[in-house]
This record gives C-alpha cells, sequence and structure tokens, in this order.
C-alpha cells in the first residue's frame, strides 16, 4: 500500500504538489491523468524516494519512503535512464547487476518480444526503441510496485500498442501496484483499474474504470473530459 | 596438547565462517553489485581514455620530433614534468565526467547501490584513468632519459641513473593531489546539487559554493598558523633516507629528484587523508539524503 499524506512539494512558490491525500492499494493498476506541470512526475518521483516532500509523507507499507525503496519499486524514468554509449545488451548486463531480482529469461523474452537488436547501442535506437528497452529493463524485475512516468511520450501509436501489449503480457496483475502517468488514455484504458485526475498538484476526480464504463458508459477519456472541466470551474 | 587441539578447532571455524560468507548470496550479490557499476563507469569513460591516451602520444610524438628537429631534445623533460604536473587536473576532470554522464535525470540515484558505492566507483575509475595516463607518461620519461642518458636495460638499471624511488614517490604525490581535488569537487558537487532543493539559496548556489571552499581553506591555514596546533603537527615524524644523487644535466635543463633525507611529519599526511575520508563520506550523505532527481 501506497500512502500519500498530505504530501506538498514546493520549487520556490510554485507547489507542484499540493497538499496530496491518497492511498494506492495493493495489486491495482492505476493510472494517473493530467495536463503538463500539473505534478504527474513528481508525484512518481516522491514515491520512488528520490524526490523529498517539503510537507506531509510518503508511506509505502507504512514505512517512510527513501531511495532504498529501489529494492522492491521498479521505476520507469522519462529521462537519464539509458547510457546512449552502451549496447542494448550491456544496459540489460548493467540492470541484472544492480537488480537482485532482476531476470534474464524475462529480458530475454522481453527482447524478443519488443523487437530490439541486443548488438546496438543506445544512441542508434529510435526514440520507440528506446521506450521499449526502458520498458523491458523495468518489467524483467520482479517488484510489488511498478512506475511507469510517461511510457508513451514521444511514440507513435504503433509502438504504444506494442508497449500495452507488454505491459498486458508481463504485469503480474493482481500482485503489482501499477502506476502508469500519461496522456494516452485510449490506448492505456483496457488495462487501468482506477483513474487519477492531476491537476495543480491535486487529485481533483478519481474513477474506477470500470464503474464508469458501466454504470455511466463513459470511456476514461470521456470522464476525463467532463472532470477537467469541472476542475476547471472550481 | 590441549591448546594445540583448541586453535585447530577455532582456525576450522573461522576458516568455514569465512567460506560460508564469501559464498552467501549477499556477498555475491555486493560484488557483482559494484563491479556492475565498475564496468558501467569503464564503459562511460572508456572512449575518453582512449583519446586522451592517443593524444599524450601524439603530443609526446610531435615535442620529439620537433625537439629532436632543433637538437634540444632536452627540451622534452620540461614538457614532460609539465604532463606529469597536469594529472592533478586529470583526476578531478575524469571524475567530472562520470558524473556529468549522471547528471541528465540523476537516474543512477534511483538504484540499490549506496552512495558511498555509487560514488566509489566513480572514484576508482577517475584512478584508474589517471594511473593509466601516468603509467604512459613515466614510458614516455623513461624513454626520453634513456635516449638522453643510454643505459643498457633502463627497468634493471642498478647504476641509480634513473630515479626510480623519487619517481615514485613523485608519482604518489600527484596521485594524491588529484585525489584531494576529486573529493572536494565530489563533495561541492553533492553540495551545489542539494541546494536545488531551497530555492532562496539556489540562486547563490556558486557563491555558496565558492565560500565553503575557500573559506574551510582559511581556517585550515589559520589554525595551521597557531603555536599549538603547529606544535602538535610538528610532534611525529620519521626520517626519511633517500640516496643523495647528483643533478642530472641535459642541456641547460637540470633535473634534480633527490633529496639528502629529511624528516616526514606523519600528523599532516594522517589529518590530511581523515579530512579526505570526511568529504567523501559527507558526498555520499549529501548525495544519500539531499539530492534531488
Amino acid at each position: 500500500m501506497i500512502t500519500l499524506d498530505n504530501v506538498t512539494k514546493q520549487y520556490g512558490r510554485k507547489k507542484s504538489l499540493d497538499g496530496l491525500t491518497y492511498t494506492f492499494e495493493c495489486g491495482k493498476v492505476y493510472g494517473i491523468l493530467g495536463p503538463n506541470g500539473s505534478g504527474k512526475s513528481t508525484m512518481m518521483k516522491a514515491i520512488a524516494g528520490l524526490v523529498y516532500p517539503t510537507e506531509g509523507k510518503v508511506l509505502i507499507e507504512g514505512k517512510p519512503v527513501s531511495r532504498n525503496i529501489a529494492r522492491n519499486l521498479a521505476f520507469l524514468s522519462t529521462e537519464g535512464m539509458l547510457y546512449k554509449s552502451f549496447r542494448v545488451e550491456q544496459m540489460i548486463q548493467f540492470f541484472k547487476s544492480q537488480y537482485a531480482d532482476f531476470s534474464k529469461d524475462k529480458a530475454e523474452e522481453l527482447l524478443a518480444f519488443m523487437e530490439l537488436d541486443r548488438r546496438q547501442r543506445v544512441s542508434e535506437l529510435s526514440k520507440g526503441q528506446q521506450g521499449r528497452l526502458k520498458l523491458l529493463l523495468v518489467l524483467a524485475r520482479k517488484t510489488d510496485i511498478l512506475l511507469l512516468d510517461e511510457p508513451f511520450v514521444g511514440l507513435d501509436p504503433m509502438v504504444r500498442d506494442t508497449i500495452v501489449k507488454s505491459l498486458v503480457s508481463f504485469i503480474d496483475f493482481g500482485k503489482q501496484t501499477v502506476i502508469i502517468t500519461t496522456h494516452e488514455i485510449t490506448e492505456i484504458e483496457p488495462i487501468l483499474e482506477e483513474a487519477l485526475l492531476l491537476e495543480q498538484g491535486k487529485i481533483t476526480a478519481s474513477c474506477n474504470v470500470e464503474q464508469v464504463r458501466e454504470e455511466q458508459g463513459l470511456s476514461v477519456l470521456e470522464w476525463l473530459k467532463t472532470n477537467v472541466h469541472r476542475g476547471a470551474l472550481a | 596438547m590441549w591448546l594445540l587441539g583448541f586453535f585447530t578447532i577455532y582456525w576450522l571455524t573461522c576458516i568455514r565462517v569465512l567460506v560460508y560468507y564469501t559464498n552467501s548470496t549477499l556477498i555475491h550479490e555486493v560484488i557483482n553489485l559494484f563491479l556492475g557499476l565498475l564496468k558501467k563507469d569503464f564503459l562511460l569513460v572508456k572512449t575518453y581514455l582512449w583519446i586522451w591516451l592517443a593524444a599524450l602520444l601524439l603530443l609526446y610524438m610531435a615535442g620529439g620530433l620537433l625537439a629532436s628537429y632543433y637538437s634540444v631534445f632536452y627540451y622534452m623533460f620540461p614538457l614532460l614534468l609539465t604532463l606529469y604536473v597536469g594529472h592533478t587536473v586529470i583526476f578531478p576532470v575524469a571524475s567530472a565526467i562520470l558524473l556529468k554522464a549522471e547528471e541528465k535525470g540523476q537516474y543512477w540515484r534511483h538504484g540499490t547501490a549506496g552512495a558511498v558505492k555509487l560514488l566509489g566507483s566513480k572514484l576508482m575509475m577517475a584512478a584508474l584513468f589517471t594511473i593509466t595516463s601516468l603509467f604512459l607518461t613515466n614510458l614516455f620519461m623513461v624513454i626520453s632519459w634513456v635516449i638522453m642518458e643510454p643505459v643498457s636495460n633502463p627497468f634493471i638499471d642498478l647504476s641509480g641513473s634513473i630515479p626510480w624511488l623519487e619517481g615514485t614517490i613523485f608519482n604518489i604525490a600527484i596521485v594524491f593531489g588529484g585525489l584531494y581535488f576529486t573529493l572536494w569537487g565530489l563533495f561541492l558537487w553533492g553540495l551545489f546539487h542539494s541546494l536545488a532543493q531551497y530555492p532562496a539559496l539556489k540562486k547563490f548556489a556558486w557563491v555558496i559554493i565558492f565560500a565553503v571552499y575557500f573559506g574551510t581553506q582559511a581556517i585550515l591555514t589559520r589554525l595551521s598558523e597557531w603555536q599549538p596546533v603547529k606544535n602538535f603537527l610538528q610532534s611525529w615524524s620519521i626520517q626519511m633516507e633517500l640516496t643523495e644523487m647528483s643533478a642530472s644535466h641535459f642541456g641547460n635543463v637540470a633535473l634534480d629528484f633527490t633529496d639528502k633525507g629529511g624528516e616526514l611529519l606523519l600528523w599532516p599526511i594522517l589529518l590530511s587523508i581523515a579530512g579526505l575520508c570526511i568529504l567523501f563520506w559527507a558526498a555520499s550523505w549529501l548525495l544519500d539524503r539531499k539530492v534531488e532527481v
């Protein structure tokens, strides 16, 4: 269970997170939606123990988060994750050396699934291939928590589709708590269980995706449009 | 007999414990983790290393050719000495290259390795960079020396014409000097990035960095001038017995590495080492707890 207890993160006068309180339950897949600069990435980094709240607490299983949480949490970051001069194989070997839970077999399986060439250098990979490699590196780990910060950013629809398929195939549904921040709602909708709307560092709306679909007959995108409007009015 | 039996059992138990721990998963994990970091840092710096070694070779060859052309080959020695002293800069520069590679996104902080291991690996790779470069420079020095003052086999030269001992001490001093600047660099780098947490201070980050460095230096200088501290620092010394050797004159250039020997003050050396350890620990502490992504 991940608990955000009145978390505020302030950079100068700007509040990136503003008194955020929410509990992420174990084994569920969450989608964090919201416009640019709404605090999605800051929230992910705070959960990963890489950003320290100005106020409030981030707790995982009741314990305050520090960067040591990386033992049990895989984090796909938008930048700085890959070394340009490395080959794909070297990136895999490096991650294997750093995480005891990194499965070489799963990495091999993912390598074939993502259609990546192990001899290619990261600098030679397209944006889509880099995105797939990042996903390979986090999905090959056996962790309780998986944080995916903008896994679709800058990717074409074909690549996005591959990534969603890989998530469906390789996420341990019901066991892993997965939090995904994204703008690409349509692609990710089939795997989401809960959706949260983050605006100006606050959660302005949240829903159970299945409930919205069955009771209100809305897709997450439609739900989002309605709630962004409400949020703006509030 | 009893005593012999007791010691046999004691040593056998010790060996068993040692074997258990070296085979344990935890130790393997820690070793793998650190080796992984070392390999990563080597891959990050290796291109720079090859380029630098090639540049060093070209510089030496160009200098040698030019000096030979004008029949002033002994001018190679000032060039080589400049290169030697330049190695105090190479150590921190190699570390800076390694840190720069991690700066974008600071994702390296997301991992199972503690800051001591993260920085330790970078420090070791920067040391490897410096020592490899020093080794090549030493080789050039020996070649130049042999050209100017031929000996049958310079590496088993027993005549004493090549100052091996003095050279080794000089090399150690250079590495130590480089380590000093590197550890200060690591600490100030950590401090600089820690200030990102405090936007009001961030504007004056460079002022704070300069103030911390020069302030510390000023305090240490004042302290070392204080008579009781001076007495303490001079209270423990060992006598250095270096072979006295006449200076080597190559043309207008005189090289005299030798010393008639003298007192080597131990407290300043030990305190410097302790100071560097504190800097390393402080840099690691900042990286673990204060630097943000």
